[in-house]
């Protein structure tokens, strides 16, 4: 399942792409969705995180699945290897727009077939998520 | 009372338009309050402290004040404000008025629902930073829902004002009041009454006011709550599948 989303913010890609990188911190921005991230290993431009996720509105357990965030400049992809949700990939742009950033979300779900009666609704959660989420990182901008 | 708080007559000229206006049941309407009345509100508007709910959700970041209906009383007059030092006499007047028949009855006449009561009411703030994603309630359509706006010279373009959408995106914006001094939007809830407020990137505090009329009756309780349980119980049979 394909979702693309593209939000326009009023800040830099720099001061975006720096706060966004900062992957402990996303427990602050939902703290009753995104339960618990540990970093399992740090490269230089690659990091392994395991996170533990409440999705209530989709399922009725917590999950906990591993993820590899890799950077490039003012780029995000993240590799999904583990969880209900491995092999899924998620790809974000933070490209420079007028005097602000416009942040270009490409993500292609891999849903357990199980879920998939689910596909709108993890669609429409999904983008709801990375709204919220980018929202609240603006607010760490000054 | 209602006289000096609500000019009426001017208000129910726009019941047609908000009754044909598509995809759902919407209008906002300038000039709300009378202007005298309108004035004191704004201007005793309560401020933002420790007494106000941060609402900082997946779906929002908002501040709220909320008062509901008082259920041990046949009355089911809006409750909890009263002994509230931060709220002005006028608030409290209007506070009083949102439960009384004429306020309910004008709204019936001019939505042509069966709404009964009011339900909650309370202060709606944003700050910059402020947001709420668009979405759909969906608890029923004896359901309307008001916002009231204390705002004197919003910044032209800024978010702030609930916009109305053709689904829960922003980019299906429809309609969004931009004047928020002494307008009033009001909506019919339902399947499709798509509704956010864009992010608010200016330092501003949006001041706003809302409530929520229903249909009452003792057998049933309250409509939207019945169509809020039909809706979990549906979802978590799929689920459950």
């Amino acid at each position: 399942m394909e979702i693309d989303l593209t939000i326009n913010l009023p800040t830099t890609p720099e001061k975006l792409f720096e706060i966004a990188i900062d992957y402990e911190n996303y427990v602050n921005y939902l703290p009753q969705q995104i339960k618990k991230i540990t970093i399992i290993e740090e490269k230089e431009n690659e990091t392994t995180i395991e996170e533990t996720l409440a999705l209530m509105t989709i399922l009725k357990k917590e999950i906990t699945q591993t993820s590899i965030h890799r950077k490039k400049p003012n780029m995000i992809t993240t590799e999904i290897i583990s969880g209900p949700f491995a092999n899924s990939t998620i790809v974000v742009n933070f490209e420079k727009d007028n005097d602000g950033t416009s942040v270009k979300v490409k993500a292609d779900f891999t849903i357990p077939a199980k879920y998939r009666i689910f596909s709108l609704v993890v669609k429409k959660v999904y983008k709801n998520y990375i709204k919220s989420i980018l929202y609240k990182m603006m607010n760490e901008i000054e | 009372m209602s006289s000096e708080i609500i000019d009426w007559e001017k208000v129910q000229q726009y019941s047609e338009e908000f009754k044909k206006n598509k995809p759902f049941k919407f209008i906002d309407i300038k000039n709300f309050f009378v202007s005298e009345f309108y004035e004191k509100l704004r201007q005793s508007y309560p401020k933002i402290d420790d007494t106000w709910l941060i609402e900082n959700t997946v779906g929002s970041y908002k501040y709220a004040k909320n008062y509901n209906y008082n259920s041990k009383s046949e009355k089911m007059e809006i409750i909890g404000y009263e002994n509230d030092s931060l709220i002005s006499e006028d608030w409290k007047k209007l506070f009083q008025y949102l439960s009384s028949n004429d306020f309910i009855e004008n709204f019936r006449k001019f939505s042509g629902l069966d709404v009964t009561n009011t339900k909650y009411a309370g202060f709606v703030a944003y700050k910059k930073g402020g947001f709420h994603i668009p979405h759909i309630h969906n608890n029923g359509s004896n359901c309307l829902i008001m916002l009231f706006y204390f705002n004197k010279n919003w910044p032209k373009g800024e978010g702030g004002g609930t916009y109305i959408a053709t689904e829960e995106d922003e980019s299906a914006l429809i309609f969004e009041p931009s004047d928020l001094d002494n307008t009033m939007m009001v909506f019919q809830d339902g399947p499709n009454s798509a509704h956010g407020v864009r992010y608010i990137t200016k330092d501003v505090v949006r001041q706003g006011f809302q409530l929520e009329m229903q249909t009452y009756s003792v057998e049933k309780g309250w409509s939207g709550d019945k169509g809020y349980e039909n809706l979990m119980s549906e979802l978590n049979d799929e689920i459950g599948k």
